[in-house]
């Protein structure tokens, strides 16, 4: 920008130049006005000189000639020619002419190129020739006092008096101008630089300490003149608005540039008439390449990359957008991808520019790499379907909790409509008499800190009942890592609870008795460990073995030894607490679990009408059968490291010792531990005593 | 032979009008000449032409003398006249300068030499002018003046002037002689009048103005000599007569007298007799190829009581153009 300053001219200069000129102009035309008007002064002078000359002369000649003195009128000729410096005067004087014997006596004088004058008395061919030549010529007759014609005079004027004056007037006009105009341009450029230039020069000054972009970096100073004071204002003023004006600018392109760079827009330029095209490193990098190579660069290069189906939609799309049929340019369009697959760009542009036919000539857009939108598209065009057609309920609810959408299979499911589930808040889909404020709080939690919550949970139904279900709970999560959505996703599994449940009972219950068997047994007897442990209450395990059950099976087989299991069964689930528990080991061993007694000698009564229970005759179908009971007893809490296998071991063995002292007893373990705890637990009268049944 | 002689007698008059009218110089026998003169009604011409006549006579030159009588025209017309016979010379004393000119200037187109006496011309086309050494006499007639002033103790007399024209070259050369003679003698001029007119009037009054306007007034000095008379009544009308001194350029016949018995104290006499004879002189040594001088000036006589009688020869001859018979 600064390069082409020095080559301009100056404008003091030229200014001055002007002046110069204008004053020349001007002068020009005053000399040509004044050579002009001098000139016809000048004439004038002549002919009213000579008209003068002749007046006079004719006046004055007279009495000279008719006193005949000639030598008189021809001083007073010569004085009036020299006076007038008439080109030449010439005399007749017909008296004089008389005397000599003459049409007239002839005097003249003519100017010579000397300077001066020659006398004449006779008019020859050259000076009559010269004569001719006059520039103006005049005369008048010589009357004398009695009114007689005493002769002529003439009078002839040159042009050199003309000439000559106008010769001084053009010289005193050019010395005028010359003077004028030294003077004018000297005062002028010294005013001009005085009040102006030194004032353009400071501006200039202002101007040019600028900044790389050529903004000044101060403002133009103030000044004395109100001109000056108006630019100088208008110029700060300028400069502010540019400022501001370049800051909106440098904001808007950065945000422009951001806009680009932070959508990673491709841009385009197409001279539609040309085909020049400008592509920016995006627009490459959208599909593989970089600008350099893709050179070289024109129109032709989006064509040979864009898919063919999409290039005639964009023609088409084009030709209505120049028709003026489409605001915009918007088209979806594949691309091929160095690495060979396609990309999807949305190109988007529109005219900017028409020819003075009206035909499009600019055209600016942008290429957006749209593929993972369109793969996100795909996917969310299966998730519809899978949102659609999935067997299992599904229910969008908002960060907030209210449902937004459910599908048709929550609404099988659930038999709510889709607009009764709609807008409610998710507590809808949770029976809310099946789950306790824990759980909510377990699911919300894991949903805060998981963002998805999985587990079994019941659903309600229209028609109030509730089934199991399996769900998933998970939160959706926009760019900015907050909850917009969550998805809850839930199957039915009402039936795999039953199977459950049946297995469970399968691997718990004694399929005969119905009684927990040896496995649910373990479980409830660490869990009534621990609880004594944790209570400070007392435990007591029973072990407990029919005696003569094997005789009655082998005597009435192994249905009635299976139904008078099941009858004692229920006998001694009647006998016991509720807390207590009875299990089938097998065969004809049962376990009972005692809790929460605050001491050994608790168990004693129940002790007892187990074994009155048990002794006591059964009615079966078709036998009435009588057995009894051995029980063996183990009490907790015992050493720390005492676990329920041992507990079980302890009173297995005291069974066998009641057993072994004749059955239908009950008998405490006494091994070195369990003594310790008899001699604390159970009173010394009976510690190593066996209880004895009747019977 | 006889027949021959005839004839050439018979053609003789032609051949020798046209050897004239060539203008050939065949004997001074045969050579013309004629005198303009603008007046010779006034003495002084008529002296002058009478001298020439006597030089032209004794020169052997057949004279014409054409006055004019003051009147321009005739003098032209004598002037183309005396061309139109074909004078071989013009002794011109013009009726004044200027018509000289005109005059001079015919002659020259003839080709007639001229030869100015006393009057000057405006011009310088002419042979020789012959003029009155005016400048001489009048500084001559101052020192006259004064010494008689001196005679008579009146030291601290003034001197009146009554000058004709100032314009003209004798006028202004005579004014000057003389002022230079009583600046050297010590005499203070009173004042000067200049005649127009050159009337009796006119001459009278000036006198009465310097008498009245100057006390000291002893002499009035008059550049003429015709009105003599005016100064002297006006001398005499004052009561000054004997007190305040007359004293005249140029000459009357009566003056000699007036000098003899004082009534006038002198007079600077010009020689126009002689003037004549010069001229002729001059023309007659031109015409016969002799160099002539452009200008002669001959003296004017100082004639005073003192010298009178000495120079009364001179003044008749010269001055008054008396010849021995007269």
């Amino acid at each position: 920008m600064a390069s082409s300053i020095p080559k301009s001219p100056s404008l003091l200069t030229r200014t001055t130049l002007a002046v110069v000129g204008v004053i020349l102009v001007v002068s020009a035309f005053h000399a040509f006005y004044i050579y002009t008007s001098e000139r016809s002064e000048i004439i004038d002078d002549i002919e009213l000189d000579v008209a003068e000359s002749l007046k006079r002369l004719s006046k004055s000649l007279a009495p000279f000639i008719e006193a005949y003195s000639v030598n008189e009128y021809e001083n007073l000729v010569a004085t009036e020619t020299a006076l007038k410096r008439h080109f030449a005067v010439v005399v007749e004087d017909y008296e004089m002419g008389e005397i000599l014997g003459q049409p007239y006596y002839l005097f003249g004088q003519l100017l010579q190129e000397d300077g001066e004058y020659l006398d004449f008395q006779t008019r020859t061919a050259p000076l009559t020739e010269q004569l001719d030549q006059a520039f103006y010529a005049g005369s008048a007759p010589i009357i004398g006092s009695t009114g007689g014609v005493l002769g002529e005079v003439w009078v002839y004027a040159s042009d050199d008096v003309l000439v000559r004056k106008l010769d001084r007037v053009l010289l005193e006009e050019l010395l005028t101008v010359l003077i004028l105009a030294t003077t004018l341009s000297l005062l002028l450029t010294a005013v001009l630089r005085r009040y102006f230039f030194n004032s353009i020069l400071a501006i200039d000054a202002a101007l040019k300490n600028s900044d790389q972009e050529g903004i000044p970096r101060e403002p133009v100073p103030a000044f004395r003149y109100r001109e000056l004071a108006v630019l100088s204002e208008g110029i700060n003023t300028m400069v502010d608005s540019i400022k501001e004006s370049r800051e909106t600018l440098r904001i808007e392109r950065r945000r422009l540039k951001n806009t680009i760079t932070g959508t990673r827009s491709g841009t385009w330029e197409w001279n539609i008439q040309t085909g020049d095209t400008v592509f920016n490193d995006r627009w490459a990098d959208i599909v593989g390449y970089t600008l350099e190579e893709l050179e070289p660069i024109s129109i032709d290069t989006w064509m040979k990359l864009a898919h063919p189906e999409d290039l005639q939609r964009s023609a088409e799309l084009l030709d209505k957008h120049f028709r003026g049929e489409l605001d915009n340019y918007e088209c979806e369009a594949r691309m091929r991808h160095k690495d060979g697959h396609w990309v999807w760009v949305l190109d988007r542009g529109s005219v900017q520019s028409w020819d003075e036919n009206g035909q499009p000539l600019l055209m600016y857009g942008t290429h957006q790499d749209i593929t993972e939108r369109k793969q996100a598209e795909a996917s969310l065009s299966m998730a519809a379907g899978v949102f659609r057609h999935a067997r299992e309920g599904i229910v969008l609810t908002s960060a907030k909790g209210i449902i937004l959408d459910v599908n048709s299979a929550f609404c099988t499911l659930t038999g709510y409509a889709r607009s009764e589930a709609v807008s409610q808040s998710y507590e809808f889909m949770l029976a809310a008499d099946q789950h306790s404020q824990g759980f909510r709080k377990q699911v919300l939690s894991s949903l805060r800190n998981e963002g998805v919550w999985s587990g079994e949970c019941w659903v309600p139904c229209r028609n109030g009942s509730v089934f199991p279900s399996l769900m998933t709970i998970a939160a959706v999560y926009n760019s900015e890592r907050e909850i917009e959505h969550y998805v809850t996703l839930f199957a039915d599994i009402s039936h795999l609870k039953q199977n459950e449940q049946q297995l469970r009972q399968i691997a718990h219950y004694d399929t005969l008795t119905g009684l927990p068997n040896r496995l649910l047994l373990s479980e409830r007897l660490r869990h009534a460990v621990s609880t004594t442990r944790r209570h400070g209450d007392v435990l007591a395990v029973v072990f407990m073995d029919l005696d003569g059950f094997k005789a009655i099976n082998d005597t009435y087989g192994h249905a009635t030894g299976d139904e008078l299991l099941v009858a004692l069964a229920r006998r001694l689930q009647t006998t016991l607490r509720e807390c207590d528990t009875v299990a089938r080991l097998g065969g004809d061993e049962f376990v009972v679990l005692l809790p929460e007694l605050s001491s050994g000698t608790d168990c004693k009564p129940i002790l007892t009408r187990l074994l009155s229970a048990l002794s006591a005759p059964v009615d079966l179908a078709e036998h009435t059968v009588q057995v009894s009971a051995s029980l063996g007893v183990t009490l907790y809490p015992q050493s720390p490291d005492t676990d329920p296998d041992i507990l079980l071991r302890q009173a297995d063995m005291a069974m066998y010792q009641a057993k072994q002292r004749g059955k239908n007893q009950v008998r405490f373990f006494n091994g070195m531990e369990a003594h310790a705890v008899n001699s604390r637990l159970i009173p010394p009268s009976s510690s190593d005593q066996s209880e004895k049944q009747p019977g | 032979m006889t027949l021959l002689i005839r004839r050439l007698l018979r053609i003789a008059p032609v051949i020798f009008i046209l050897i004239g009218t060539l203008g050939l110089e065949v004997s001074a026998g045969e050579r013309k000449l004629a005198y303009l003169v603008s007046d010779n009604r006034i003495p002084f011409w008529d002296i002058m032409a009478r001298g020439i006549r006597e030089q032209a006579s004794e020169l052997g030159y057949e004279l014409s003398v054409h006055s004019a009588d003051n009147v321009a025209k005739s003098e032209l017309e004598a002037t183309v006249a005396a061309i139109g016979r074909g004078v071989d010379g013009i002794i011109l004393s013009p009726t004044n300068s200027s018509a000289a000119v005109t005059i001079l200037k015919l002659a020259e187109q003839a080709n007639i030499p001229v030869v100015i006496s006393d009057i000057g011309a405006k011009s310088d086309n002419y042979v020789s002018y012959i003029e009155s050494d005016n400048y001489q006499g009048a500084y001559d007639l101052g020192n006259l003046l004064a010494s008689a002033l001196h005679a008579k103790a009146w030291n601290n007399g003034t001197v009146g002037i009554v000058a004709i024209p100032q314009k003209r070259a004798n006028g202004k050369a005579r004014t000057e002689g003389f002022l230079k003679a009583l600046d050297e003698q010590g005499v203070k001029s009173a004042g000067i009048y200049q005649q127009s007119d050159f009337s009796y009037r006119e001459t009278y009054e000036f006198t009465r103005r310097l008498i009245q306007d100057h006390p000291q007034l002893r002499a009035v000095w008059l550049q003429g000599s015709d009105r003599y008379q005016g100064a002297l009544d006006a001398i005499a009308d004052a009561g000054k007569t004997g007190e305040i001194l007359l004293i005249c350029f140029d000459a009357e016949p009566e003056f000699i007298e007036m000098i003899e018995t004082g009534a006038l104290v002198g007079a600077g006499m010009q020689q126009p007799f002689l003037m004549g004879e010069k001229a002729v002189e001059t023309m007659h040594r031109h015409l016969t190829g002799q160099t002539v001088e452009k200008v002669q000036r001959l003296p004017v006589l100082p004639v005073s009581g003192q010298n009178l009688k000495q120079l009364l020869p001179v003044i008749h001859r010269n001055v008054l153009g008396k010849t021995p018979q007269e």
